[in-house]
């Protein structure tokens, strides 16, 4: 009945040794949105699909989270054979210290909320009823999240309202909104945002984020190794670490813009409200194309570079080509815009 | 007899069904794979003049194949924006390629990095074009593309 319920008909105890009795340092979450149009082509025009591409990295540091806890959530597009019989198509992996212990398909209903099903199989399955005593850290893989409600960011269930608030939401549920993450780490575009660091304000102590586009290669994230051997290290140490490595791969193999930024959002806290309120209200007077690219906030009226500094850490580098080639400083922060 | 014939015609519709769904793909990877063909041939091409014919030829007929779908598609607001934001990145493609809108033009021998360019702008993480097309229109775009 619980199965039927949450719609994960196919549960799969995949290790043959027992279940490791140590408990686990730290937890990491991987999230990746599969569904949508992930396809890219590398240098050589080998098709690449993005999220294939993130799950088998977020496998690989899944097993070698020698002293972790990890749960991977791969959100494919739902799929019917012949149009009529659902098919489980998304699938959840869980590995403690290493060893994978669970492997999971599931499907969402149509009801759900952005993440539900996801926040449902954790609560069912998570073996550590309280991760928030220990380092836990949030890493998604996917499209932009839209800044304002929009539909359509699933291609399945397109009904489905996915924005900033819903996903602040979503990954609030998995911990428990009494309890935060040490690191929350977007492999996204144009999520370092005054929107983004406002909602996640509550829930994550840094976030790591591109104000601008950020190619579907992703960032990387072998640094996160560091916590086997160190898991109270510094979140911002280790965020600063994941975006130097991004930044090293993006840098030599892209021709575009590469901007990732870390955001301390204690400090941040400090005028995040400020900062929102008047980008909220360049929104509502000015009504710029919400799918167009983010430009640097700093070309807002408003913006004071020295007031809205404070707490963020960048790498950027401006694309070689295009109307935005000769920029070559960035404030951190991304804005929608009108032309 | 009878039972076979049914059985090897529903393996038939059942394959065709499949294939046909597999290959339809949606409207911002039709797009990704037309723009892939057009910088394998710009990097094959041993002349400047033809790479940029290959690359303004690709860039017109995205444009034409944008404007079929502007005027045939019933589109919601969110699908309109989509459309006019994916619409205008191809024309400032088109334009710095040939120096024009205040771009300066691309030498010859940048050619082959402003189209692994294009292409890496138009495979952005923030691509989230979903415009929702019928099957006869994605068939109208794959010829217009080929």
């Amino acid at each position: 009945m619980l199965l039927l319920i949450t719609g994960c008909s196919t549960h799969s105890l995949v290790s043959q040794e027992p279940v490791p009795e140590e408990s686990p340092d730290y937890t990491l979450f991987f999230y990746i949105h599969g569904d949508s149009d992930y396809l890219f082509h590398q240098s050589g025009g080998e098709a690449i699909h993005a999220d294939e591409h993130a799950l088998d990295k977020a496998l690989n540091a899944a097993k070698k989270a020698e002293t972790g806890e990890v749960y991977i959530f791969h959100h494919r597009a739902e799929k019917n054979f012949l149009g009529l019989i659902p098919r489980r198509k998304s699938q959840f992996y869980h590995f403690q210290n290493g060893q994978e212990i669970q492997r999971i398909k599931y499907r969402r209903s149509s009801d759900d909320l952005f993440m539900e099903a996801e926040n449902r199989l954790h609560a069912l399955y998570g073996s550590d009823p309280d991760p928030a005593d220990k380092p836990a850290y949030f890493l998604y893989f996917g499209h932009e999240i839209p800044l304002e409600v929009h539909r359509g960011y699933n291609a399945s269930h397109s009904n489905t309202v996915v924005d900033t608030k819903a996903f602040a939401t979503g990954l609030s549920a998995f911990i428990g909104e009494d309890h935060s993450y040490d690191l929350v780490a977007l492999s996204s575009c144009s999520n370092g945002t005054p929107a983004m660091a406002k909602y996640l304000q509550e829930t994550a102590r840094y976030l790591l984020a591109s104000p601008q586009n950020l190619h579907l290669s992703h960032i990387n994230f072998t640094s996160l190794e560091l916590l086997n051997e160190s898991p109270d290290i510094d979140p911002g140490h280790l965020a600063e670490k994941i975006a130097a490595e991004s930044y090293d791969r993006l840098t030599e193999s892209v021709q575009t813009v590469v901007s990732l930024a870390v955001y301390d959002l204690e400090v941040t806290g400090g005028y995040i409200e400020e900062l929102y309120s008047k980008t909220r209200e360049y929104l509502n007077h000015e009504t710029p194309n919400l799918f167009k690219e983010n430009r640097d906030c700093i070309e807002l009226p408003f913006f004071d570079k020295d007031q809205y500094s404070d707490g963020v850490r960048l790498f950027y580098r401006p694309p070689r080509f295009g109307s935005r080639s000769s920029s070559e400083t960035h404030s951190g922060w991304g804005c929608k815009i009108v032309d | 007899m009878k039972t076979i014939k049914a059985g090897l015609l529903f393996t038939i519709v059942l394959f065709t069904f499949q294939t046909s769904f597999a290959q339809s793909g949606s409207f911002s990877e039709i797009f990704k794979q037309h723009f892939n063909e057009t910088v394998q041939k710009v990097e094959q091409a041993e002349s400047a003049d033809e790479k940029r014919t290959y690359l303004n030829d690709s860039f017109d007929d995205m444009l034409t194949a944008i404007e079929r779908i502007e005027r045939s598609a019933n589109l919601s607001d969110d699908e309109q924006a989509q459309l006019i934001s994916f619409k205008e990145d191809v024309e400032e493609r088109k334009s710095e390629l040939n120096g024009l809108d205040g771009f300066d033009e691309i030498v010859d021998e940048d050619l082959d990095d402003f189209s692994n360019f294009s292409q890496q702008m138009m495979e952005q993480a923030n691509r989230t074009v979903t415009i929702s097309l019928t099957s006869a229109l994605l068939i109208v775009l794959i010829l217009l593309l080929l």
